[in-house]
């Protein structure tokens, strides 16, 4: 992997790396709540009966939750290669992602809101993890080319 | 020989040379006699003397908490107690928490941007109901709100610009000529793409329309106002100004103006189902706004799109 560069073996370049890390399994871990999400929620509205002119709206509603988890789940793979970009795409989606659902229902705001503080801190925590990567890998490469 | 020269030679002078301004002999390092101290050589064996090295002016350093100036050599600032000395590590820390103070501080804008945006969107949901009318009249019951969510919006641009203006600077571009040439035929190609996939999106997913008060209405200096001047203007200076230049110190070119096009896209909270064609259309103005180095091609060419879409689609 990438990121996991033996080269950089300081104890601070360690902890970016575990960040980055936890940064990646926190995506993965998003990407499973959101898959997991959407399963109860098909399940709970497959036992109701939907109006034909809403169907369409309701698959498309689960096309997005479903797809968000799958960009996360790639976020999550591309974040050793591109920690910042992942990292950045990653926060920002997950915040929009919230608020496209507040602006619906008000109320989403607040539940599950330990969760969305919990995971928002480790996304805040793995930009931070990221642009110090990024920041020691540039400084890395300027000295092996001096 | 001068007589002077055989007073005793203080011998203090442990490298032969006195202090500065002293006019005591030195003693030669070869042969050990007493020369004046101007001499630069030695009169009796030519032995050269070093010159006194000249008294460098201390070097002053400003404190980085009380921004009071103070000798370099202070480990500690004598007026604050901030300490000065930076090792490598201060310094890469500093260095470091710059770098992550424009990405972090930028998605705080763009959350305080949602929010207002979120509090736009709620005010309409709950405070404006539609009631048989058509959508002039639907219109003209939203303009409160409208103008006060663009107004906080506006607001919210100049601050963040002001806040990240050292952190958003962008190099100066380097084929305007192309771009403003280029960017009317792209312009069109993405209105074609943006037409057709609205299209299908209505007919797929029948969709009810909203069309803008313009043709014959006496709101249509508010349409324009509102949904070409201020998105033309705030949007711009936001995105290709603010998030663009904040991103473009962290990714490379490409990443950074497709990234700030997808932010841009997904802060279009109501148009969740629009984000395809408004990353195209963001990635257009980010691309002219690298290439022109200025911000007068994407907000001409932001307003003509919305303008074009609120009189023909």
């Amino acid at each position: 992997m990438e990121s996991l560069n033996p080269k950089l073996g300081s104890l601070a370049q360690n902890a970016r790396q575990k960040h980055l890390k936890s940064a990646r399994n926190c995506l993965f871990v998003v990407a499973a709540l959101q898959i997991v999400g959407g399963i109860i929620l098909l399940a709970l509205l497959m036992n109701q009966p939907i109006p034909e002119e809403m169907k369409t709206m309701v698959y498309v509603s689960f096309a997005v939750v479903f797809g968000a988890a799958v960009v996360f789940l790639v976020l999550g793979l591309l974040v050793p290669k591109y920690p910042v970009p992942a990292t950045v795409i990653a926060l920002i989606l997950f915040i929009t992602l919230h608020a496209i659902d507040a602006m619906a229902d008000p109320t989403s705001l607040l539940r599950g809101w330990l969760l969305k503080i919990i995971v928002v801190v480790i996304l805040v925590k793995a930009v931070q993890a990221a642009i110090a990567y990024e920041n020691e890998r540039k400084s890395e490469a300027s000295r092996s080319e001096a | 020989m001068d007589s002077s020269f055989d007073a005793d030679v203080p011998s203090s002078f442990g490298d032969n040379q006195p202090p500065e301004g002293s006019t005591a002999p030195i003693k030669c390092w070869r042969c050990h006699l007493s020369n004046k101290a101007s001499a630069s050589q030695c009169v009796y064996c030519d032995a050269v003397f070093e010159a006194p090295a000249e008294a460098a002016p201390a070097e002053e350093v400003d404190c980085w908490r009380c921004h009071i100036a103070t000798l370099a050599s202070n480990s500690r600032c004598p007026y604050c107690d901030a300490l000065l000395i930076q090792t490598e590590h201060h310094r890469e820390r500093r260095e470091t928490s710059q770098w992550k103070h424009g990405v972090l501080a930028m998605i705080g804008h763009y959350c305080l941007a949602l929010l207002i945006l979120l509090i736009g969107g709620w005010s309409l949901s709950f405070g404006v109901h539609r009631a048989g009318e058509n959508d002039e009249a639907m219109f003209r019951k939203m303009l409160p709100i409208l103008i006060t969510t663009d107004i906080l919006f506006v607001g919210l641009a100049i601050i963040s610009y002001l806040h990240l203006a050292k952190e958003c600077a962008q190099p100066p571009g380097k084929s305007a000529g192309l771009a403003w040439l280029l960017a009317g035929p792209l312009l069109l190609v993405i209105l074609a793409i943006n037409f057709g996939y609205h299209t299908w999106l209505k007919q797929f997913l029948q969709l009810s329309d909203f069309n803008y008060p313009f043709w014959g209405s006496d709101l249509w200096p508010w349409t324009i106002l509102l949904i070409c001047v201020q998105p033309a203007v705030a949007e711009e200076l936001f995105f290709r100004q603010v998030v663009l230049g904040t991103l473009r110190k962290h990714m490379s070119f490409h990443g950074a103006i497709w990234v700030s096009s997808l932010i841009f896209a997904l802060a279009h909270l109501g148009g969740i189902l629009s984000i395809p064609t408004l990353m195209l259309a963001g990635a257009l103005f980010g691309y002219v706004r690298a290439a022109t180095g200025s911000l007068v091609l994407p907000m001409i060419l932001h307003f003509t799109h919305n303008l074009i879409v609120v009189m023909f689609f």
